[in-house]
């Protein structure tokens, strides 16, 4: 009996009358109060500074279940307002970030001349935009080359040759599951065993070429199987010939399908350039790297993160927008 | 051969398999000029697979299909040619969708028979009027209609000026108001004098249009004569069965 007059209670007295048909853990008394529960929690309740022992974990736990919990019932409630939830989000990161900043024992003073080094990059700056120059030419080429390579094994597929298809296949899944990394030191440190001397320039790109076409011929081949017999049979019913159908009706549907999975495997490949180093080719890795030891300082690795990141973002959006569009005109 | 050339097609105990099932039983007929034979029957009957066979889409597993007094199923011939003197539309239309409905109909003429463009547009323009979507001309597939389409599909098919035209189902894919306009040119083609094989079920059609009609049930010809004659006083006991269910 007294349970339902407090569960009345609690439902009928509210200062926000408007929110009456809400449940109690979503009115707004319930969000403020438990919002400043968290805040009294963190000043008085939380350890100190410093990496903390077996006790002080605990209360750094409950603080963070407390914590998710409220975020997950504003970001659960659509309701809520944009500016709420956004702030909510926010305060994830930003704790996580209070976290290691207290509590990791690392000692962040010295962050700005360690990773973020300016006088440093003075001079080395030419070095690394050297070393990005390499990396394009490499990912250029080998894009290339294993676009080609996979399109013209794609198209020999459809031969259906037993020995042909078998031949394909296993090339296929050698690349599949070889890291390049492996076989790049293969090919430039074993095969001069068998006096087959390559310098790293001609390893590099055939390795990654070999590569992105392993990569690019499943795509081009799933690409034509998904085009429907019927397209080949109006085709071949109208006289066209086997080849005739595949460079006017079949390849032309494929290429607008495999744009955004190629793309992709675009990005791959450059990528996969900064494997190259290890063959002491100076591309933006080992130019970063260089700079690097040369200054006893890893600031140029952050920089020429930053140069990947850079160059590689935009080329991601792009094929995000590219994926768009292709569901786009498939509505239509 | 001469005597031969009297029939555009001639089959010749057809067997197809497909595994173990064997889904045509020793087809064998004539089909003559101008003649509008329309297949029809149960499905799995093999009417389709029948049509298919005759321009070798289906592979027969035995028999001999000659058309124009050339043997189709000599592995010595070439197919792409013979293909060309057979239109052929299908039940989902096939157009191709990054073509508009002037390309679809060029492809074919310009790279197949070597025309050059201005000929084949002009011809293409021509065949549009004729099925009634000019119009449409420099639309995509997917921007037309269902009847739309199929009538952009038969003009692809005219475009290489066969002497002969398969129809597999034409509008078994096509809304009921749209039924109308395709087999309104279909007829308009029979009037003209196209040797057609069609595979149907639009009643109507066969009995103004065709003469004569093939009953396929379980792969054999079980009746085949004039359409007055099947639809009035069918002799089969299979045909008044399968009659009776869709009249």
């Amino acid at each position: 009996m007294r349970n339902k007059r407090i569960v009345q209670f609690i439902n009928d007295y509210t200062l926000f009358p408007h929110t009456r048909h809400l449940p109690w853990y979503r009115r707004y008394e319930f969000v403020i109060g438990s919002f400043l529960f968290l805040i009294i929690f963190a000043i008085f309740l939380l350890p100190e500074r410093g990496k903390p022992n077996l006790y002080g974990i605990i209360p750094l736990y409950i603080f963070a279940a407390f914590l998710f919990s409220w975020v997950a019932n504003i970001l659960a409630d659509r309701e809520k307002p944009i500016w709420l939830q956004v702030f909510a989000a926010g305060l994830i990161f930003v704790t996580i970030g209070a976290f290691l900043f207290f509590y990791s024992g690392a000692d962040f003073n010295d962050l700005g001349s360690v990773f973020f080094n300016f006088e440093i990059m003075e001079g080395e700056w030419s070095k690394l935009i050297v070393g990005l120059g390499m990396t394009i030419r490499l990912a250029i080429i080998s894009i290339c080359f294993g676009t080609a390579i996979g399109l013209f094994l794609a198209v020999l597929r459809r031969f259906n040759n037993r020995i042909l298809n078998t031949i394909i296949i296993a090339y296929v899944n050698f690349f599949r599951a070889m890291p390049i990394i492996v076989f790049l030191l293969f090919i430039y440190y074993g095969l001069p065993a068998l006096n087959i001397l390559l310098d790293a320039y001609t390893s590099a790109i055939l390795v990654l070429s070999f590569a992105a076409g392993a990569v690019t011929s499943e795509i081009f081949r799933s690409g034509i199987e998904s085009i429907h017999v019927s397209q080949i049979e109006a085709a071949r019913a109208l006289g066209l010939s086997s080849a005739q159908t595949m460079q006017y009706v079949i390849l032309p549907q494929t290429f607008r399908i495999v744009i955004p999975p190629l793309a992709n495997s675009w990005i791959g490949t450059l990528k996969d350039t900064a494997v190259c180093s290890v063959v002491a080719l100076v591309e933006l890795l080992k130019a970063s790297q260089v700079a690097m030891a040369g200054k006893a300082n890893p600031t140029p690795l952050i920089a020429g993160t930053v140069i990947y990141i850079a160059i590689i973002l935009p080329l991601t959006r792009f094929t995000g927008y590219l994926e768009f569009r292709m569901k786009q005109r498939k509505q239509v | 051969m001469e005597n031969q050339n009297m029939n555009m097609i001639e089959v010749q105990n057809l067997h197809k398999y497909f595994g173990k099932l064997h889904v045509l039983k020793g087809i064998s007929t004539k089909i003559t000029q101008s003649e509008v034979v329309a297949v029809m029957g149960p499905s799995g009957g093999g009417k389709s697979t029948f049509l298919r066979c005759l321009n070798r889409l289906e592979e027969p597993s035995s028999g001999k299909i000659y058309i124009e007094g050339t043997e189709i199923t000599d592995p010595r011939v070439n197919l792409n040619k013979i293909r060309t003197e057979i239109g052929m539309v299908f039940q989902n239309f096939a157009l191709f969708p990054h073509l508009t409905a002037l390309e679809n109909i060029i492809l074919a003429p310009m790279k197949v028979r070597k025309l050059n463009k201005r000929e084949s547009e002009d011809r293409a323009m021509q065949l549009l009027i004729k099925v009634g979507v000019s119009e449409k001309a420099n639309v995509y597939p997917d921007q037309l209609s269902g009847g739309q389409q199929q009538r952009v599909a038969i003009a692809r098919a005219l475009a290489m000026q066969p002497k002969i035209m398969f129809f597999d189902e034409p509008t078994s894919a096509l809304d009921p108001e749209m039924i109308r306009e395709v087999l309104d040119v279909m007829l308009t083609l029979a009037k003209d004098g196209m040797t057609m094989v069609v595979v149907s079920h639009e009643m109507g059609f066969i009995r103004e249009a065709s003469t004569r009609v093939m009953v396929l049930v379980g792969g054999e010809i079980i009746e085949e004569g004039s359409p007055e004659l099947l639809f009035d006083n069918p002799k089969h006991i299979r045909t008044q069965d399968f009659l009776g269910k869709i009249l």
